[in-house]
């Protein structure tokens, strides 16, 4: 199948126009409150659009993503980890056979591509070789993970042992990750994504240590917790403030491993519950969007939106609600999906269509001028997680 | 006693219960100064469609609708009948609405649907200042908050407290919960809410008269801060009322 590409000329343009009308939207917002307009089938659209990352690589992975500068990017191992389950869950969704098919590619890809000692490579599978990294690693065991829980078999246990092996390997005394192991060489709380994936491969493989190794890190989640919600260590990078996209990555890795865990894990659904009260509170009180980074004393340090912390702090704040029977939790996360879905992109252009940009306006400084596909891949968790606690 | 009865525009809500209020407060002897804020045009318009979108101009016509013939409809037409003058300011924070309330040296101040009061402010009245909660303090703080009531299939109700540097924290100085029969809905719930606002505001003025000043100091853990619902569970709310299904656990 020819796969559709924007001409550079093109792009510009696109690029143009789209800077232009989010200058507009954005200065409008100051002034009238308007509810966002979600495109019909968005859920359908997004995944077709995921579907597309995949065909523009040759099925050897999902592309990073769109750039309205420089187009197509190569395919990204992490991120193609976690979006296997996004896949699943729309066959599920549909019946869609073909998606099954996409994920176990894509699983088998990521079984090519694993490095030699168990872990996945940081950044875009390019040809110079890169080190494996904490992170990487455990996104790419929900994918294996995902679809053992699908297909039943458990073809891709052996990668996922071994993934896992590389993490506790890897793991500090003090149960974070660092080092060369670790991006920038510093520890992470959104690692917690990671730990959530270890918990479910003690449960695939009935190997206790691998939840030990989890909840040691879970444990030192819980205790760079400031009284205030706050979480040192939560940002990408060393001196910068966090954006949303890591601290919802902090939130959904220590919810889910609370909600897998049980009563044992209710310190981790406690931190959870503490961050997101005062997310939710910023979000309402600012008018239903949150600004993409913040300071200790949480007050906003950007004038521009990270939408696909906004969409993925949804997701958190509507699994908060299934676990804790908060309704407030619910409301704040039916804004926050469809505030972000609301810039899910209703272009023609196959390349946009279905895609959600990296921020509110466009060129904000997360992947400015880009739809990154983990940002789709969230949208459209958040948006079948919406369907399924809305009634009809 | 003087009270000083605190607003703002744009009038989006109907002003019945607020005439009734001043009516009785009237007739009782109390002798009144009225405050509006946002007072010029821009800022009416630009607050109105930021709060409430589009539907401002429609809301604030159908404020404008006299329930009689000849009636007063606003606050302001009252107070003109009434001889009172009405004082008009830009913003809350405003020097002026200080030294206005200051000059007449108000009793009790009451929120009227007014803006959050910084403390210079809250500190002038010599009893202090009360606003009506359109629900059941401490529990259900904030927003929409007779929306909230219902989908908890908890009591609706109106809270008159006293007002502190918090939102919706202070004293409780009286407290009342609505009857909602079959065939409620939010607006007819909003109305008897407004009439029982009116009720136990004046009781706690008669109260403050009589020199009996206690309140229920609230537990600050004891409530939860709810906001906008969003319109979805809102429309869940109207179905419940609808089919009947709203049991409150009294």
């Amino acid at each position: 199948m020819p796969v559709p590409t924007l001409t550079d000329a093109r792009r510009v343009g696109t690029l143009g126009a789209l800077a232009v009308r989010d200058s507009v939207v954005r200065g409008l917002e100051s002034v009238v409150v308007r509810p966002p307009k979600l495109i019909n089938g968005g859920i359908d659209a997004g995944v077709r659009w995921l579907c597309l990352t995949h065909d523009v690589t040759g099925r050897r992975g999902s592309s990073k993503g769109y750039s309205l500068l420089k187009g197509w990017a190569p395919a990204f191992p992490e991120t193609t980890g976690y979006i296997i389950g996004t896949l699943l869950e729309q066959a599920r969704r549909t019946g869609d056979e073909s998606l099954e098919r996409r994920a176990r590619e894509m699983a088998d890809w990521e079984v090519e591509v694993q490095c030699a000692d168990g872990g996945v490579m940081q950044g875009l599978l390019t040809d110079s070789p890169k080190p494996s990294t904490v992170f990487n690693t455990g996104m790419v065991i929900h994918g294996w993970l995902d679809l053992a829980d699908h297909s039943g078999r458990d073809d891709h246990l052996l990668a996922a042992v071994r993934a896992g092996d590389f993490l506790r390997a890897n793991q500090s005394g003090d149960g974070c990750w660092t080092g060369a192991a670790e991006y920038f060489g510093i520890p992470h709380t959104y690692c917690s994504r990671v730990s959530w994936a270890l918990v479910r491969l003690a449960t695939a493989t009935g190997n206790a240590g691998y939840e030990h190794a989890a909840r040691r890190q879970l444990d030192w989640v819980v205790r760079v917790q400031r009284e205030n919600g706050w979480f040192d260590w939560a940002a990408f990078k060393p001196g910068r403030d966090p954006n949303t996209h890591g601290l919802a990555y902090t939130l959904r890795g220590l919810l889910e491993s609370a909600a897998l865990i049980g009563d044992d894990g209710d310190a981790y659904l406690t931190a959870a519950v503490r961050t997101a009260e005062v997310l939710m509170r910023k979000l309402e009180v600012h008018g239903g969007w949150l600004p993409a980074t913040w300071n200790g004393g949480w007050e906003p340090t950007a004038r521009y939106e990270c939408l696909t912390g906004t969409v993925q702090l949804g997701g958190v704040f509507l699994r908060l609600y299934e676990l804790t029977g908060d309704a407030r939790l619910f409301n704040a996360g039916l804004k926050a999906v469809e505030r972000a879905a609301g810039h899910q992109s209703p272009s023609p252009r196959p390349e946009m269509r279905g895609a959600l940009p990296g921020s509110f306006p466009t060129y904000g400084r997360y992947a400015p001028l880009q739809f990154p596909n983990w940002a789709t891949k969230f949208l459209v968790d958040s948006l079948m997680l919406r369907e399924r606690l809305l009634p009809a | 006693m003087r009270i000083a009865i605190l607003s703002r525009y744009p009038r989006v809500d109907t002003a019945e219960w607020k005439l009734a209020l001043l009516e009785q407060l009237c007739s009782g002897g109390h002798a009144l100064t009225i405050h509006y804020t946002r007072s010029a045009l821009a800022d009416q318009m630009l607050d109105g469609v930021r709060e409430f979108g589009l539907s401002t101009l429609a809301r604030y016509r159908q404020a404008r609708r006299a329930p009689q013939a000849g009636a007063p409809t606003s606050v302001a037409g009252w107070a003109a009948e009434h001889g009172l003058p009405v004082h008009r300011h830009r913003r809350i924070g405003d020097a002026a609405l200080l030294a206005s309330v200051r000059a007449a040296a108000p009793d009790v101040m009451i929120l009227a649907g007014a803006d959050i009061v910084g403390a210079q402010l809250l500190a002038v009245p010599r009893i202090g200042t009360i606003n009506p909660h359109y629900g059941m303090l401490p529990r259900y703080r904030g927003m929409n908050v007779a929306e909230w009531s219902v989908y908890h299939d908890d009591p609706v109700g109106v809270t008159v407290h006293l007002v502190d540097p918090g939102i919706d924290t202070g004293a409780i100085v009286e407290q009342a919960a609505v009857d909602i029969g079959p065939g409620e809905t939010l607006a007819t719930i909003r109305a008897k809410q407004q009439r029982l606002a009116a009720e136990l505001l004046l009781r706690a003025v008669e109260r403050f008269a009589s020199g009996e000043v206690s309140a229920r100091p609230q537990e600050a853990t004891a409530g939860r801060q709810f906001y906008r619902m969003h319109p979805r569970l809102r429309a869940q709310v109207e179905r419940k009322l609808a089919a009947g299904a709203y049991r409150p656990d009294v």
